[in-house]
């Protein structure tokens, strides 16, 4: 496939330490609500109310599935490690502390989950081929023309494929932050690491797909 | 020429796999879930474990022999209270904030050593100085730690969503502090390098030993 020249609109050299929390500002008062009600949620559950676990499930295992499908690529194996996921915050209930917050601490299993699978097949760096062919979407907007479509087909692919190529810990961080809408803060908890460390992880991660998108000239 | 990155330069990227359909959740069979303790249950085996490490080292000074209590060195019956007030909740503390947590028990480590050497300088006296001598009272030392680092781990099994190295380790050190208390209200030598080194064995070791090994065991 030819190369479309670069794109003059992509940035030069942005510095790390210019990120800052955006997801925590595009936090609406609904997800707010969510949150607040999912913790209510998993507080009944670690007190021994055994009903409220179909709820949790509900309503945390949709976003707990794309977190882990955007680690691993594959949606069979995104929905395998989402039982294993499971299966370990019911393990754990009684150790959720009370008043904490359960998306980042069901966000942090989930990583450990997808960690100790990769760990097995030790290929947490990247994922398969098969993985992203089996993971591919439709790419446009219904009714989009042939060019818009052809565009965001090739973006996706080079997106999925540097999402693919990443380092794991730039990989986490950069989902988490970017995807998931996390604050840096709640990122940082999740990856048990600073917030400064978490900010770094991220702008390499934007720097390489910077670097990818610019060279097939669909930017950032 | 050069620019900052903008919060919302990470949102130019877009989510490969925002355009998945919803497939329905997979099932989750609650019947076959295997039995988990809630927060109640969790709090009792934790209050008993801590009650059985205690019931542990006396029944081993007992054991092995008190040595005379009006001859017990004041400084170091506090040490041991003291160092464990400090150490057990830095790794209890609910998921937020990695470098403060970490910074902690850094710190809370650091101040424990110190407190044992200050209180070993304190109370140094006359003693055995021989290798044997150093050899049988660490082993015996260590023997005190292992017992409480086996019972905290078991205790707090499946607790840290994440960092259950460093939390398990704090675990190892109150534990190793418990033990290097326990062996003196045994052990009539007061020479320092045997306090230094026969009764910090368990300072040292059990940290090292809870977070290589525990953390296994207590990661969520």
């Amino acid at each position: 496939m030819p190369q479309a020249p670069p794109s003059t609109a992509t940035p030069s050299e942005p510095a790390p330490q210019a990120l800052s929390s955006a997801s925590s500002a595009r936090r609406s008062p609904e997800a707010a609500r969510l949150s607040a009600e999912l913790d209510r949620l998993m507080d009944r559950y670690a007190s021994g109310d055994n009903a409220a676990f179909a709820e949790l499930y509900r309503q945390l295992a949709p976003r707990l599935r794309m977190f882990l499908l955007r680690l691993c690529g594959a949606p069979r194996l995104a929905d395998d490690l989402l039982q294993d996921t499971f299966l370990r915050v019911h393990r754990a209930r009684g150790s959720f502390t009370a008043g904490a917050a359960v998306v980042p601490w069901s966000y942090a299993i989930a990583r450990n989950v997808y960690i100790d699978h990769s760990r097995r097949g030790r290929d947490r760096g990247r994922a398969s081929l098969d993985d992203l062919e089996e993971s591919a979407q439709p790419l446009a907007a219904p009714g989009a023309s042939p060019h818009a479509e052809l565009v965001g087909k090739r973006t996706l692919d080079v997106v999925r494929a540097t999402l693919a190529k990443l380092p794991a810990m730039q990989r986490e961080a950069f989902v988490l932050v970017r995807f998931e809408g996390m604050s840096i803060a709640e990122a940082a908890a999740v990856l048990d690491a600073s917030e400064s460390a978490v900010k770094l992880r991220a702008f390499r991660a934007y720097e390489a797909f910077r670097a990818a998108l610019g060279a097939t000239g669909e930017g950032p | 020429m050069t620019r900052e990155l903008r919060p919302d330069d990470l949102f130019d990227v877009p989510d490969p796999f925002a355009a998945s359909e919803p497939a329905p959740l997979p099932p989750l069979d609650l019947a076959s879930l295997p039995a988990s303790p809630d927060r109640g249950r969790v709090q009792a085996l934790r209050l008993a474990a801590v009650i059985v490490a205690l019931a542990f080292e006396a029944l081993l000074v007992v054991g092995i022999g008190a040595r005379e209590v009006a001859r017990l060195p004041r400084a170091v019956l506090g040490y041991g209270v003291l160092a464990l007030l400090l150490a057990s909740p830095v790794a209890l503390l609910p998921l937020r904030g990695a470098r403060a947590r970490r910074g902690a028990f850094v710190a809370v480590a650091l101040l424990a050593g110190a407190i044992f050497v200050v209180a070993s300088l304190l109370s140094a006296g006359e003693g055995d100085r021989s290798a044997v001598a150093m050899a049988e009272c660490a082993v015996a030392a260590l023997a005190m730690a292992a017992g409480p680092t086996v019972l905290a781990v078991y205790a707090m099994r499946h607790a840290f969503a994440s960092g259950a190295g460093w939390r398990t380790g704090a675990l190892g050190l109150a534990s190793g502090l418990l033990g290097a208390a326990a062996i003196r209200l045994h052990c009539p030598d007061d020479a320092l390098a045997h306090l230094l080194v026969a009764h910090g064995a368990p300072v040292l070791l059990a940290p090292l030993a809870a977070a290589l090994l525990g953390a296994r065991v207590t990661r969520a």
